[in-house]
């Protein structure tokens, strides 16, 4: 390296030097890879924001984590306001305790936004664990640096991420990068840098606790490592027991969630009654995890990595108890990899790819070995150095070109095709009904005690008080705002009725003035106002 | 007694040896016929080339399939045709006859494909007195060529202008009656369980049309029982029979309502009774709350909006065709964004009086309804270049008009 500033290049350098040096310096994979994370996290971080301030954010899942934080900066951990109108904690539900990590951050600066920045540069960071991955897997030497790199940028490309990404906030989205890097410093042996890892990725929602006890496995066999694995196994799923079997229900009144009982209906409601059926019912499970659109969304895992994951399957192995957690919901999101669920699944496919591609290089050295030449032909048309060499680059490129591709018709990003209007979209309102909704935002008094009732898309610039209802439930709201053109918090279903007979009641309610109405946007204030409760 | 783990291992390392030795064996059997294996890989290589080919074909013919960009109408004849506006080439969906007297006549929307699965009826009989006409309700996937009938309407049983739910799990169907007003029926795609919007309507106002709002929802206009001029926009939602009134006119409606779910926003078209097209104007209900339509101007007619375009189609996301004039010399074709409530002319101009605007799946094409010469014209929407002209159609009023002369009540605001 020259002496002074290590981007000149001296004019006195003879030519062939000064072109060595200027190569030297070129961007190499790990530059690139961190290049492609940095501007990952600035245009994701900077939709997401800009999404939640043109009101295209919800209630529900921003507001109520947002909720959930601040509350738990004011000493009250974890608790939020339910669809019910009930103040209750996220425990009831989930276990997503990493979102107490950023009480601290609330103290000074109240604001989604530390959620919405902090999602995306966690999903971003995952690159470089995927690299180092991708890279030990295919080959470990620098030859795989390039198509380590290739692979890792191809996972923020991944339609499905993306949307994930912009759809509000989910510890849960965060947990596949926690995992790549638990799993790394497995493989290193850094059992400390595991540890902490691997707490971080339990902690963002129970059943992940499940994947990290799958990497025990992975320890036990094929690491031969059985002193660190079975520790691991048995702690995790004994994390895991804890959680769904007694901290769940202390916060359901000694039953089970509401949420599994929904969603593994068929299974019986619960998850005794899920290993029940699937212990003695194989084949319905069978069924019932390949049926109609759950066999698409397999494909959807495997396609952005041209289904080159599945030639490694003892990898795809580790994320496989989320896999099952979404295979047998009945909950359609689930089984859509633009929503969260998929978001811890999807990064082991790329690494699965990886693997995969070696494995695809084996086969090919063996047959050389026993001088079968596959595919002699294809090396005729690619001369140099052969097929062989260049197989690892050329798929890494074509996975980074399918990813951009399926991201362009498929992804959540503005200049591309979205041809998906759904909670991952950025829908900006027009300009004349986003000042309406300021200016009703702004009628809101700021202080917590406060008491309103919002509907989905205005929850999340609302939620810095112990009570926010989603309307239509009322309860004892001092305000009520309603945004007409957004009433819903599902528009699939026929919410929208209920919403207008609702609005309909209140306009007749004594109790209650229509003190703002403007472009569809609509404010009550209740005349007769109790003193604020203290926050 | 061995420890258990020894047990393990042992069990291990014997499954291993095993499998390394059906490894060697299996290379050793492929290594002494090289030309099995070179035959072999051949084989699995253009099987799965044939698979990608097929798989290919398939998706093609799925996604591309004869359906996508067609304009569906209905005969003179009572036929349903579905003709590919470039080419020209017809499929005839519904087969009616040529002999009048016994004329069967369709009620199906005019539509510029798009649609997967399509909804209609045929009406039947009517022509001879003690022979009361009936119509079935068909649906059909134009894609696989296959139809289906899903009601098998009694004798003095109409069904008429049917319409599939967003996710195509229910129909809903004006249901005519002799001697009782009209109704709406709800049926699930498989076409059991009919049930009715309002089943005790004998006393009440007529139900005239309904559009979904989701599949568990559905405006219908309704007209007065104390008032005949007055119309009210009503929205139920069907699982929890809830009813609420959205709107109320006196004045005539011109086209369908519109409605597009992401804004949440009923677009229709109303004028004073009488009135000429001129005069007709768009009201945007977001909610029960009515928006003003930016980009309309003063004094220019608006009416017709047609459904929605899908959220798939490049830059016209949602948009909806509206038919304008200014009343003199000019009539043609805008472009109304439920999102923004904003109204924009295209270079698209039409014939006087056309109706019933269809925008084709793919943005690129319009097709509209000459009222004068009953046929229906494809225009290309960016610059407004004549693609086809279809002579023959059926007058969207014929089939009402049949149903009024066989003595069946229908208001005149059905029509």
């Amino acid at each position: 390296m020259t002496k002074g500033s290590p981007w000149r290049v001296p004019w006195r350098m003879p030519w062939r030097e000064r072109k060595a040096e200027k190569g030297r310096r070129r961007v190499g994979p790990r530059g690139f890879v961190l290049l492609c994370a940095v501007f990952y996290a600035l245009v994701i971080g900077g939709l997401a924001a800009y999404k939640h301030e043109v009101y295209a954010s919800s209630r529900f899942d921003l507001g109520n984590m947002d909720q959930a934080v601040w509350n738990s900066s004011q000493g009250r951990l974890l608790e939020a306001t339910d669809e019910n109108g009930e103040l209750t904690s996220r425990l009831k539900n989930h276990a997503d305790l990493l979102l107490l990590l950023f009480a601290p951050l609330y103290w000074p600066a109240p604001s989604p936004h530390w959620l919405l920045a902090a999602q995306a540069a966690v999903v971003a960071l995952g690159t470089v664990p995927l690299f180092w991955l991708a890279r030990r897997f295919l080959r470990g030497d620098s030859q795989s640096d390039w198509p380590a790199a290739l692979i890792a940028a191809a996972y923020l490309f991944n339609p499905g991420l993306q949307s994930a990404n912009l759809f509000d906030f989910h510890a849960q989205t965060m947990a596949g990068t926690f995992l790549l890097f638990a799993f790394h410093y497995l493989l290193e042996k850094r059992l400390l840098a595991f540890v902490v890892f691997a707490v971080l990725a339990a902690l963002t929602k129970e059943g992940i606790v499940l994947a990290v006890a799958m990497m025990g496995l992975y320890a036990i066999y094929p690491l031969r490592r059985p002193r660190w694995g079975a520790p691991i196994f048995a702690l995790c799923v004994g994390y895991f027991l804890v959680i769904v079997l007694l901290v769940i229900p202390a916060f359901n009144a000694g039953e089970g969630s509401l949420l599994v009982e929904e969603r593994y209906e068929a299974f019986g409601g619960s998850l005794g009654g899920v290993a029940k059926t699937a212990l003695t019912d194989p084949l319905f499970t069978l069924r019932f995890v390949l049926a109609g659109a759950k066999s698409a969304y397999l494909a959807q895992l495997a396609a952005p990595t041209g289904f080159l994951a599945l030639l490694a399957p003892h990898l795809l192995a580790i994320p496989l108890p989320e896999l099952a957690v979404n295979l047998l919901s009945e909950r359609p999101q689930m089984t859509d990899i633009r929503y969260h669920y998929s978001a811890p699944i999807i990064p082991f496919a790329y690494l699965a790819a990886a693997a995969g591609v070696r494995n695809l290089l084996r086969l090919f050295e063996r047959m050389e070995g026993s001088h079968r030449r596959p595919f002699s032909w294809l090396e005729r048309i690619v001369p140099g150095k052969g097929l062989r060499e260049r197989l690892p680059l050329l798929l890494g490129l074509g996975m980074l070109v399918v990813g951009v591709e399926l991201d362009y018709q498929n992804g959540p990003l503005p200049l591309f095709r979205s041809p998906m209007n759904d909670n991952t979209a950025i829908e900006p309102a027009p300009a004349s009904h986003r000042a309406a909704l300021d200016e009703a935002v702004a009628l809101i008094p700021i202080d917590p005690g406060v008491k309103v009732s919002a509907t989905n898309s205005l929850g999340p610039h609302l939620s810095h008080r112990r009570y926010l209802y989603l309307f239509p439930v009322i309860e004892d709201a001092d305000y009520v705002i309603v945004d007409q053109a957004r009433p819903a918090y599902d528009t699939n279903n026929s919410s929208p009725v209920l919403n207008l007979q609702s609005l309909q009641r209140l306009r007749s309610d004594p109790r209650y003035k229509e003190i703002y109405a403007e472009n569809g946007v609509l404010v009550f204030e209740k005349m007769e106002r109790a003193p604020p409760t203290s926050a | 007694m061995r420890p258990v783990p020894s047990i393990f291992e042992r069990a291990r390392g014997r499954a291993q040896a095993s499998a390394r030795r059906l490894d060697a064996a299996l290379e050793g059997f492929l290594g002494r016929r090289p030309g099995l294996t070179r035959g072999g890989l051949t084989f699995w290589g253009f099987l799965v080339l044939l698979l990608v080919a097929v798989l290919a074909a398939g998706f093609g013919a799925a996604v591309g399939g004869r359906s996508v960009e067609e304009v569906v109408y209905a005969a003179r004849d009572g036929s349903i045709v579905a003709v590919e506006p470039v080419s020209g080439e017809a499929l005839t969906v519904y087969e009616g006859s040529a002999s009048e007297e016994a004329s069967r006549f369709a009620f199906v929307p005019t539509t510029a494909g798009g649609l997967r699965w399509l909804a209609f009826s045929v009406l039947r009989g009517g022509l001879e007195e003690g022979s009361p006409p009936r119509a079935d309700l068909y649906t059909v996937d134009p894609v696989r060529q296959a139809r289906a009938r899903l009601t098998g309407a009694v004798p003095g049983e109409v069904f008429t202008d049917p319409a599939l739910s967003p996710a195509r799990s229910r129909i809903l169907a004006v249901r005519h009656e002799s001697g009782a007003p009209p109704n709406v029926a709800v049926m699930p795609r498989s076409g059991s369980r009919v049930s009715l919007l309002e089943p005790d309507l004998e006393s009440a106002a007529p139900i005239l049309s309904a559009v979904w709002i989701s599949d568990d929802a559905l405006f219908a206009w309704r007209a007065s029982s104390s008032s005949p001029e007055t119309l009210s926009l009503t929205a139920h939602d069907l699982g929890e029979r809830r009813r609420v009134t959205v709107y109320e006119t006196e004045n005539e409606l011109v086209g369908p309502l519109s409605y597009h779910r992401d804004s949440n926003t009923a677009v229709l078209a109303e004028r004073p009774r009488g009135a000429p097209l001129e005069k007709a104007r768009l009201k945007l209900l977001v909610g029960d709350e009515e928006i003003p339509l930016a980009g309309a101007g003063d004094g220019l007619g608006l009416y017709d909006p047609s459904p929605p375009t899908r959220a798939s189609v490049m830059g016209l996301d949602g948009q909806m065709a509206v038919l304008w004039t200014d009343g003199e010399e000019e009539w043609g074709v805008g472009l109304l964004d439920p999102e923004s409530w904003s109204f924009r002319k295209t270079a698209v101009r039409v014939e006087l009086e056309s109706r019933h605007p269809q925008i084709s799946p793919d943005g690129l094409h319009v097709a509209t309804y000459d009222e004068k010469d009953d046929a229906i014209t494809v225009r290309r929407l960016q610059d407004g270049g004549l693609v086809r002209r279809i002579e023959g159609a059926q007058p969207p009023e014929t089939a009402l008009a049949r149903l009024q002369e066989s003595g069946f009540e229908v208001p005149p605001e059905a029509s």
